[in-house]
Parts: C-alpha cells; sequence; structure tokens
C-alpha cells in the first residue's frame, strides 16, 4: 500500500450549539481517488474547510505529508501542495482564463520561481489538459457553468497541488459534461499522479472514478472501503434513506450489480 | 468632581437628543438593511427636512409647526421614489461601491441646490412665546418634548409596519431572497421604492423636528448622518429598536463624555465607538432584523 | 528572464509610455512656465490635477487592484500634510525630507488603520474608513499645538530663503511645488505600473475577485491588503505635504474633507478601476471638467457634480478604458 500524504485525526468542529464533526478519523493514500459521500448535511464541506485551513477545528489534528498542518492559514496549507475547488465556482470574473490560472502558477508551492512567459506557458498546458485552451482571451464571467467549473479544476492544478480537494465539481453539469469531466480528472490521475479526495452527490460517477469510498453521516465516519463494500454496506443505505432521491439512486446502483 | 445633579442633567439630556439621534438614524438603517444600500443621501434628505418646514412654517408660507412637520414627512414619499429611480433602481444588487457613489451623487445634488438657495449662513426656526418645563435645572421647550415623543411614537410605528403588516411581510420576504419573493408574487420594485420612499421620509420627519429645536444649515444633516452610521452600526441594519437604543446610547456618550473631555471632541468618541464596534462586532449589538 | 526583469521590462508597454509621455508634458509645462509666465495658469491647472492624480493613483492599489473601497483615504493626504507642516515650521526641516517623513507617516497610519479595518468587507470597510476619517479630523480640529482648528500656516520667513531656477522666496516655491509635484507624481505611476505589471499586483487582484480564492489558492492575503493599503497611502500623503507647503497653510476641514477621497474614486471608476491608463485618463478628465464646471457654473456645480456621478456610475460602470478591456480582450496587452 502506499504511504499516508493525508491523515485526519479525531477532528470536532462545532458552530454554536451543533456539532459538524463529531470526531472524524480517516487517512489519504498517495495517489488515490477517495470519494467522500454522505447526505447533505454529514459535514463534507467542514471537513473539506477544516483540512483547508478555513476552519480552525475544536479538538483533532490534521497532518499533510507527516507534517501537523491544524490551524495554518489556508494560504499556508495551499502553498505546502493542498489546492481546492469549491462547491459553488469561485472563479475571478474580472480577470480572463489565462490570468486566472497564471495567478495559481505564481501561488503554487513553488510560484516564486516562475517567470511570468514561464508561468504563462505552464498555465495554457493547464488549459490544454482541461480543454480551454481556446478560451484562453476570455473573460472568465462570460464562461458557461461547465467551463466555470473547469477553470476552478484549472485554477487547482495549476498550483502543482499533490493533494487536490475538489468539492462538488459535477454538480449542476449536464450528463455528457459529467463524462467529460471524469474524464479529465482521470486524465489529471494518469498524467499528474495528484492525490484526490472528491465530495460528490454524483453516485454513479463518484462511485466509477473513486479507488475508495470514505462515507460521512451527521458528523462521523459511518463507513469505509472500496465502492462495492462501501455500497452494500446497510448502514450507509440506512443513512441515505433520510434522501428519498439519493436512497433510490443507491438502490439502483445495487440492483445493477456493482 | 462631577456632582449627580450635574450628571443626572446630563443624563436626561443626553436621552432626550439620543432619541432624535435614533430617529434620524432609523431611515438609513431600513434602506441598509432591507436593499443593502448605505444611502449617503440620507444627511441632504435631513437637510432637505430642515428647510423644507423652514419654508412650511417661516417664509414664504407661515402655517403652523405641526403643519409644517407633517407636510414635509409626506413629501419624502414623492421624493424617496423619485430618488429611487434616479440613484438606486439601477445599481441595486451591483457592487457596493456603486450605490455609495450615486447616493453620494443625490446627496450632492440635494446639498448644491439647498446651497444655492440659502447659502451657508445657520437658520432657526423661531416659536414665540415657548412653554418650557424644568427637569433637575435645566429648561426644555414643549416643542422639545414633543419632538422626542413623536420620534419615539414613530419608531414605535416603523417597528410595527415592519413585523406586522403585508408590507413588512414582503420586505422581509425581499430581504431573505429577492427572486424567490418576485416568484411569490411581491412587486420587489414597488415595494423596493416605498421603502426607500419610507427611508427619505423619515429623514424628512427628523430634519423638520430637529430643525424646530437647533440652528441649521444645509450642511447640519451631514453631521447627523455620519452619526446616523455608528448608530445603524450599534443597532443592527434594519431594525427600529436597536436605531432607538443606538441613539440614545450615542446621545449619552457624547453627553456624559463632554463632562469629561472638551465638548467639541465628543464626535470622535462616536466614531470610535463605530470604529470598535465595527472591528469587534460587525453585526451590531443588537443583532440585524 | 527573470520575474523582475520582465517587470522592469514592461516599460515598453504602449500604455507605460503613455503614462511617461504624460510625466515629461508636466514638467515641460514647469520649465516652461520658468521661461514664459503666460505658463503659470497652465501650470497652476495641472497642479490641481495632479493633486487629485495622486490620490486616484493611491486608491487605484487599494480600490481599483485590491477591492476595497477606501472611502476616507483622504486621511493620508490630510496626515502628509500636516506632519510636513509641522516640520518646516515648527522644526524647520527642509521639504524634501519633511516629504519622506510625510510618506512615511501616512504609511504607518495606513499599517495602524489597517489592522483594525482591514478585516471588514464591503460597504463596512467604507464606513469604518469615513468614520476613521471623521475621528481623525475631529483630533486635529481640537488639537491646540498644531493649531486646532485655525490649522498651520507656514511663516514667510520659512521660504524667504528659497532659491529654485532663478527665482527666490514665494516665487520659487511655487516653481519647485510644481516641480515637486510632478515627481511625486511620476513616482506614483511608477509604483502602479509595476505594482500592476508583478506576481503581487497579480495576487491583488485575485484578493479583489474573490478573497477568499484567493487565500485558498496561497495568497497571503492579509499581508498582501495590509501592504497594498501601506502603498496606497504614500501617493496622497505624499501630494498632501507638497499642496500644503504650496499653499503655506493646512486646515484640518480641508485637509481631511472627504470630497477629496471620492474625487478620487469616481477618477479611478470613470477611468477603469484596477487599470494605468484609466486612473491617468480618469484622474486629468474629471479635473479638467470640474475646473470647466466651477468656472462655468460657480453656482450650480455640486448640482452638475452630482448629476455626473450618478450618470457616470449607472451608465459607465466599468469605466473608460475598462469597459473596452472587457469588450475586447485581445487590447488588454496594451491598454492596461
Amino acid at each position: 500500500m502506499a504511504s499516508t500524504i493525508l491523515r485526519v485525526e479525531d477532528v470536532v468542529k462545532r458552530f454554536g450549539g451543533i456539532t459538524a464533526l463529531k470526531g472524524v478519523t480517516m487517512e489519504v493514500y498517495e495517489g488515490e481517488i477517495l470519494g467522500l459521500i454522505g447526505p447533505n448535511g454529514a459535514g463534507k464541506t467542514t471537513l473539506f474547510n477544516v483540512i483547508t485551513g478555513v476552519y480552525k477545528p475544536d479538538r483533532g489534528k490534521v497532518y499533510f505529508k507527516g507534517k501537523d498542518i491544524t490551524g495554518l492559514p489556508p494560504h499556508k496549507i495551499a502553498r505546502l501542495g493542498v489546492a481546492r475547488t469549491f462547491q459553488i465556482v469561485k472563479p475571478f470574473k474580472g480577470l480572463t482564463v489565462l490570468e486566472n490560472v497564471t495567478a495559481a502558477v505564481f501561488y503554487g508551492p513553488r510560484g516564486d520561481e516562475y517567470s511570468f512567459k514561464a508561468a504563462e506557458e505552464k498555465a495554457m498546458e493547464v488549459l490544454r489538459l482541461v480543454g480551454l485552451e481556446d478560451h484562453a482571451d476570455t473573460l472568465a464571467t462570460r464562461l458557461n457553468v461547465a467551463m466555470k467549473k473547469r477553470l476552478e479544476l484549472a485554477r487547482a492544478l495549476a498550483q502543482d497541488p499533490e493533494l487536490l480537494l475538489l468539492d462538488e465539481a459535477l454538480a449542476g453539469l449536464n450528463p455528457r459534461e459529467v463524462s467529460a469531466m471524469l474524464e479529465i480528472i482521470r486524465k489529471v490521475r494518469e498524467e499528474r499522479r495528484v492525490t484526490m479526495i472528491m465530495v460528490e452527490h454524483v453516485m454513479h460517477a463518484v462511485m466509477n472514478v473513486s479507488d475508495r469510498i470514505v462515507v460521512l453521516h451527521l458528523g462521523e465516519k459511518i463507513a469505509e472501503g472500496s465502492p462495492e463494500a462501501v455500497a452494500r454496506d446497510p448502514r450507509v443505505v440506512e443513512a441515505y434513506l433520510g434522501d428519498p432521491e439519493l436512497a433510490l439512486r443507491f438502490v439502483r446502483r445495487l440492483g445493477g450489480g456493482a | 468632581m462631577v456632582s449627580p445633579e450635574l450628571l443626572g442633567a446630563t443624563v436626561i439630556n443626553g436621552l432626550l437628543l439620543g432619541v432624535l439621534y435614533g430617529l434620524a438614524a432609523l431611515g438609513l438603517s431600513l434602506i441598509w438593511g432591507i436593499m443593502k444600500v448605505v444611502n449617503l443621501s440620507h444627511g441632504a434628505t435631513i437637510s432637505l427636512g430642515m428647510f423644507l418646514t423652514y419654508m412650511l412654517v417661516v417664509t414664504p408660507m407661515k402655517l403652523p409647526l405641526w403643519a409644517g412637520v407633517v407636510l414635509a414627512t409626506l413629501l419624502g414619499v414623492p421624493l424617496g421614489i423619485l430618488f429611487y429611480t434616479a440613484a438606486v433602481h439601477k445599481v441595486l444588487g451591483g457592487p457596493e461601491l456603486s450605490s455609495l457613489l450615486t447616493t453620494f451623487g443625490l446627496g450632492l445634488v440635494v446639498r448644491g441646490l439647498l446651497e444655492e438657495k440659502y447659502g451657508g449662513a445657520a437658520r432657526t426656526i423661531y416659536t414665540p412665546g415657548e412653554k418650557t418645563v424644568r427637569i433637575l435645572g435645566i429648561s426644555y421647550s414643549y416643542v422639545q418634548l414633543a419632538a422626542v415623543a413623536i420620534a419615539v411614537a414613530t419608531t414605535l410605528a416603523v417597528y410595527v409596519l415592519v413585523y406586522r403588516t403585508w408590507f413588512g411581510r414582503a420586505v422581509r420576504a425581499i430581504i431573505m431572497d429577492k427572486e424567490a419573493a418576485a416568484l411569490m408574487g411581491v412587486d420587489t420594485t414597488r415595494i423596493l421604492a416605498l421603502s426607500f420612499a419610507l427611508g427619505a421620509s423619515l429623514a424628512m420627519l427628523s430634519g423638520s423636528l430637529i430643525s424646530l429645536i437647533y440652528a441649521f444649515t444645509p450642511l447640519t444633516g451631514l453631521t447627523f448622518e455620519l452619526y446616523s452610521f455608528v448608530i445603524v452600526v450599534l443597532g443592527g441594519l434594519g431594525s427600529p429598536v436597536g436605531s432607538l437604543l443606538g441613539g440614545v446610547i450615542v446621545g449619552l456618550a457624547e453627553q456624559v463624555s463632554a463632562l469629561y473631555i472638551p465638548v467639541a471632541l465628543s464626535p470622535m468618541v462616536a466614531f470610535i465607538i463605530l470604529v470598535a464596534v465595527l472591528a469587534l462586532r460587525p453585526t451590531g449589538i443588537f443583532g440585524g432584523m | 528572464m527573470g520575474r523582475l526583469a520582465e517587470t522592469l521590462a514592461t516599460v515598453k508597454n504602449p500604455s507605460a509610455l503613455a503614462g511617461l509621455g504624460l510625466a515629461a508634458l508636466f514638467y515641460l509645462v514647469g520649465l516652461l512656465a520658468v521661461r514664459d509666465p503666460g505658463y503659470a495658469y497652465y501650470r497652476e491647472t495641472i497642479a490641481t490635477a495632479l493633486v487629485l492624480l495622486n490620490m486616484a493613483l493611491g486608491l487605484n492599489i487599494i480600490l481599483g487592484m485590491t477591492g476595497y473601497v477606501s472611502f476616507g483615504h483622504v486621511v493620508f493626504f490630510g496626515i502628509g500634510g500636516y506632519v510636513a507642516m509641522a516640520l518646516l515650521e515648527y522644526r524647520g526641516w527642509n521639504i524634501y525630507v519633511a516629504m519622506l517623513v510625510a510618506a512615511a507617516a501616512g504609511a504607518a497610519l495606513a499599517l495602524v488603520l489597517g489592522t483594525i479595518v482591514l478585516r471588514l468587507r464591503g460597504a463596512y470597510f467604507a464606513i469604518a474608513t469615513i468614520g476613521l476619517n471623521e475621528a481623525i479630523r475631529v483630533f486635529f480640529e481640537n488639537y491646540q499645538p498644531l493649531g486646532g482648528a485655525n490649522g498651520i500656516e507656514l511663516s514667510v520667513s520659512r521660504v524667504a530663503n528659497l532659491r529654485f531656477m532663478g527665482y527666490q522666496g514665494l516665487a520659487a516655491k511655487l516653481h519647485l511645488s510644481y516641480m515637486l509635484l510632478a515627481t511625486v507624481t511620476l513616482v506614483a505611476m511608477a509604483m502602479n505600473w509595476f505594482i500592476l505589471k508583478s506576481r503581487f499586483g497579480l495576487g491583488l487582484l485575485a484578493i479583489r475577485e474573490d478573497e477568499d480564492a484567493a487565500e485558498s489558492m496561497g495568497v497571503d492575503t492579509w499581508r498582501y491588503k495590509t501592504l497594498a493599503y501601506m502603498l496606497s497611502a504614500i501617493p496622497p500623503a505624499l501630494a498632501g505635504a507638497v499642496f500644503a507647503w504650496k499653499n503655506g497653510s493646512i486646515y484640518p476641514h480641508t485637509a481631511f474633507s472627504l470630497t477629496l477621497s471620492i474625487e478620487g474614486i469616481i477618477a479611478v471608476m470613470l477611468g477603469g478601476a484596477g487599470t494605468f491608463l484609466g486612473t491617468l485618463l480618469g484622474a486629468l478628465t474629471y479635473s479638467g471638467v470640474k475646473t470647466y464646471l466651477l468656472t462655468s457654473f460657480p453656482h450650480l456645480h455640486l448640482v452638475l457634480f452630482g448629476i455626473a456621478i450618478m450618470a457616470i456610475v449607472e451608465f459607465l460602470p466599468e469605466g473608460v478604458v475598462g469597459w473596452i478591456r472587457i469588450r475586447y480582450t485581445h487590447l488588454r496587452r496594451i491598454l492596461e
């Protein structure tokens, strides 16, 4: 088994009276794609925000490559090699696509070393990877949703991350766009060996692309393992029953065989 | 050492003044809370209320005081709708800078017109044969006490309007989700225009009442506008009662601090409160609406 | 080629050259006025424009590039003026040193104020800067060691010995102050240009567009915006110092007048926030129009000014250069 790149240890996060994460422990191995799923309110995005330093956990530790990063500000964690995308995309609207990605190149772990020329070349390379090279000079605000999602991914990749957190990169896309995005994600893994954690609601997609799945429910980890094993886990199905639509998808998934 | 009598009189003074500050801030607070617009024409509108009252009760017209106050307040409604159309509607939902600038521009237009007509000299509305009442050795005129009573009553009326009527429900629906409110059949443009008109009308009322008590110039409203920022930040956006309490706090802080530091420095106290509250608790002490 | 060398090489960009050309023109008018007093009118008109231009160039860094609406930015103009005048009048320092100290004081004040208010966003930041400016104005109105409401007026003896390009005394001061103002403007232009063309500048633009995304991308947003605020304080502080010295007086109500901040904001918006050329064009156009309005409609200029602000914001919110850059993105590398 590959070595551990990220270790989340007994993380607790409270907001006022609500405990969003109740002692979550998990590991992510180098090179894998880990699917992080769970019904709404499970604490997935909160966990992302704890890992990336947006929230400081009330208890517990986060280790990236063995280094304790708990409570570091987000920009420091980013510069160690952790990139993320946002559930609601946050493009730099008034800048062009190329400017968006060039900025990201400059602020990655070795961003300091780039000249403008080299940074733009690298940005173009990333844009080709996600298929936005023809829109380099387009203002980000002019892109459609699917393209904005790709730009979000391109910006994260341009940081040269070792660990990439994708927060619902597929949400809001139509089936054709979903498969195109999955293709990009596979390519990213093959060509760049980036470790990824995907928070996803598009169930068949996450089941197909992930090596392992972690299931969160009401702030606790209730299951972990291969997609097949997780899909058969009665606790998981039960957790999703509170969410009829997702439960239905689960049942379909089981009926179709894993 | 400050004597208890002086302190008592100062507190009462601060309370009475604070209630007027609260009324002056109320319109700013509502507009800020409802449409996320910091209305920088608020001060000019207060000044307009002062000079309209002057026109109505001193020259050219010589109406009774109460009629002047009522008319000035009512005129705030059509003026508010006009202001909304000219300066606010087009920039609503855009960057905050846009509405800050358009309302500032509108304020300049109003101020420019007032200065053109009245110049910079201070004016007063003289009320002959005023009856007064003494509280802790300080005389207060009936007009002043009536103004304070009207300010309190207005604040409560606005509270009822916002929390107990269809208008208030529509407004609160818009605050929560403008698109959803529109889908539910709320005529958002009309409600927003009316809200702005309400804010302008309250500014005119406060200007009108203040003009009966203190001397004023076209720039006087601006001082109240600056205090209104402090009060709104203290009281929370869109909260009528918060406005009143915020006004009282600022009034008390100003008057009581004047016992210990030079009176001219008292505005500094207000602005330090403003920055401190913003830095420590940006949602206001009394929370939002 | 290294990044610094690349940034420096961008002076060959047409927009940068246009800026340099303007700066040369400012100096030229100053020199012409020495030979031919007929140019003194142009010189004084430009001097007024340069004060606004420095305010706008300062604002362009914090407002245009970083997205923070520093409504009370005039506070740095006022502080610069007061620091310089206090040193000139009470300490007998020369204007050059006084200017440097004024710039440092502006940056230091921005560091202190920024620590308090840069955690606020949007309108709250704008309101807080208004509050700070008002508090500081009231302080100066009441602080008797610096003249209180009467301000500071420079003794004639302080400038009696001044010589500059064949002039002496007050006439020399007028000429020297103009040349200093042109130099300060050149410095502010260079600051703007090189920030815009640097990695730092790209980080600021990222903050302006989405601060959370910038932070999670690796931009140290707190340090960046504090630094941007400090840098943005320098041009108005320098202009404030020279302007006060030029007038020979400074008063709290004019030194800390919000109008200058807001005129600076309008200038930046008129040209295009976050652009170099836009800020230059915006400030010069605004100043020209204002001079025209003031002389042609002395009574209604406030009204016309107010209408102009509303019209610009409602109908040309991106500014002239900004509008072109949005519609013709291929021109972005020329029109900066």
